[in-house]
């Protein structure tokens, strides 16, 4: 190989790397949300404790977020968050349907100068499943069980319907949970 | 203890300006290296029979591209502290292409020049002279083109903010296509040689 | 040198500019430093009173000339000097093409200078300080310079044809 080779396969493994991080700050910087992506469990219990300073961006499209959103969640395109009046010195948590939104939102935020920026992981999907349809098979095991009491009250207060099944059906889509979620009609 | 060490205090005015005269022969040397200090070859880049310029220029900007990047990721850098410079949109191009013009004119850019001058070449410090003269005319001529220098600010963006995507999705973009036109470079020149020799 | 080597090299010097001092390198700032330092040494009153030069001269209490870019440049062209008395390339004399003449060149070297000169004033930096500055930095106007440039390289290059080859 030569030495030009060796220059630009070093030079496009370095690249290649970059691609896959994404940002160049280091993960799980600093500040209290320290953690660069939450959990749905942990924003659920934001929104219900009224958490000073929350602010939840959904970063899909409009039609994505009249159909359903995250209760208290603005809908913001991506070009528009510099003048969507967001406070810098509050939490934003920005989600979107799992296809790297919410990743390029928090990129921007952090250079329009905020700090506290992280992403919902799995986005609304997730939302969807763990809180508004959290479930427990009936020969789970203690642990399990109780992780999964501790979600049902959030889960009820969020108008979800928490339940006990002979087996967890892991083959139902997003979008058919989804679906199913809505006609129950307490999804907010 | 992390980078830019002069943000953080470790660096004294004194020391900076040593440093700068450091930092200063390190980049003269290596363009004086490259054969940028020769204005035949400079502007033979825009005759496509010699692409030093692209070759140097776009390996040096990845180079310092992937560093920052890396050196940040690591927590080693903290990039909110570099100076980013602001945007103007039309001025940054307009004054793109009027120097381009007078790139190719010339020879020489503003820093190849001082290389040129101080390697014994007479057109390099006619050139500085005239460079010189150009900021006057410029400067004397303010009030005129005021309006216009300070139009369109778009303020300290990035290219990953404007097109909405990761800065490491940039970076990959910038090295492809670096890659890409240095292959185009070779070819170019084996065709300039073949036709010339 | 292998260009590509010396190419990262300077890259290699830009990323310790950024990783000691926060900043990128520079040259056509030194000159209108340079510039406004002359013109305030005849004309004093002139030179605070107007802003492009007001700007570069600093509160009057050390020399302008104290300057980060200027001892960079002085740098610069002290680097080029040892490498080339090293290689034994320095040599007096006049580059230019081959078909031209040494009057014509100087005549297209002054006037390519000063064009270059007003280019740099516009965007506020040249090809250190914007292309390879603000290019490492992705920032938007550094590339829209670097692609102005190059573009009206090549656009203007038939017009210089004379000159060069």
């Amino acid at each position: 190989m030569t030495s030009n080779q060796i220059m630009a396969g070093g030079a496009l493994g370095l690249a290649l790397f970059a691609a896959v991080a994404g940002t160049p700050y280091p993960a799980g910087a600093d500040g209290d949300s320290s953690a660069s992506s939450v959990r749905v469990v942990n924003v659920a219990e934001w929104i219900r404790d009224r958490r000073a300073g929350l602010q939840i961006v959904d970063l899909r499209p409009s039609e994505a977020f009249d159909r359903f959103n995250l209760p208290t969640a603005i809908n913001v395109q991506l070009g528009a968050l510099g003048v969507a009046g967001l406070d810098s010195a509050g939490l934003v948590v920005v989600y979107d349907d799992g296809n790297g939104l919410a990743e390029r939102g928090k990129t921007i935020l952090h250079a329009l100068g905020f700090d506290s920026v992280s992403v919902l992981r799995d986005g609304a999907a997730r939302w969807v499943a763990d809180i508004l349809n959290p479930m427990v098979a009936r020969d789970a095991s203690d642990a399990e069980r109780a992780e999964f009491d501790s979600v049902a009250d959030l889960s009820r207060y969020f108008g979800g319907m928490p339940r006990v099944v002979d087996r967890i059906d892991l083959e139902e889509s997003a979008a058919t949970q989804l679906k199913r979620t809505l006609r129950r009609g307490c999804a907010f | 203890m992390t980078a830019p060490l002069y943000e953080f205090g470790l660096i004294t005015e004194n020391a900076s300006l040593a440093i700068a005269i450091g930092l200063g022969i390190a980049f003269g040397f290596f363009l004086e290296r490259g054969g940028l200090g020769n204005a035949n070859k400079l502007a033979a880049q825009f005759y496509l029979t010699d692409l030093a310029v692209l070759k140097v220029m776009f390996s040096a900007i990845v180079t310092a591209m992937l560093g920052l990047f890396w050196f940040s990721k690591l927590g080693l850098l903290d990039l909110d502290r570099v100076y980013v410079l602001p945007t103007f949109f039309a001025p940054h191009l307009v004054g793109g292409l009027v120097f381009g013009v007078g790139f190719v004119m010339g020879g020489l850019c503003p820093g190849t020049s001082c290389v040129s001058a101080s390697t014994g070449r007479i057109d390099g410090l006619v050139l500085l002279a005239g460079m010189m003269f150009g900021i006057f005319v410029f400067n004397e001529a303010f009030p005129l083109v005021a309006s216009f220098y300070n139009s369109t600010p778009m303020g300290q963006v990035t290219i990953p903010e404007v097109l909405g995507l990761s800065h490491g999705g940039v970076v990959l973009l910038i090295v492809v296509g670096a890659i890409g036109s240095f292959l185009l470079a070779g070819r170019l020149e084996a065709r300039a040689k073949q036709g010339g020799a | 040198m292998n260009p590509y080597l010396s190419g990262v090299g300077i890259g290699v010097v830009l990323l310790l500019a950024f990783l000691i001092m926060g900043r990128g390198l520079g040259a056509s700032g030194a000159f209108s430093t340079i510039v406004a330092t002359g013109v305030s040494a005849v004309a004093p009153g002139h030179a605070s009173a107007n802003l492009p030069y007001a700007g570069y001269l600093g509160d009057g209490t050390t020399s302008p000339l104290k300057d980060w870019l200027v001892f960079e440049i002085i740098g610069v062209a002290l680097g080029g000097f040892l490498s080339a008395l090293l290689a034994g390339r320095f040599r007096t004399a006049i580059d230019r093409g081959p078909n031209t003449t040494d009057r014509a060149r100087m005549v297209y070297a002054f006037g390519g200078g000063a064009i270059m000169g007003i280019g740099a004033k516009l965007a506020r930096g040249c090809t250190s300080g914007q292309a390879l500055t603000g290019g490492a930095l992705l920032s938007v106007g550094s590339w829209l310079f670097i692609i102005g440039a190059f573009a009206a390289g090549y656009l203007a290059a038939p017009l210089f044809k004379r000159q060069w080859t």
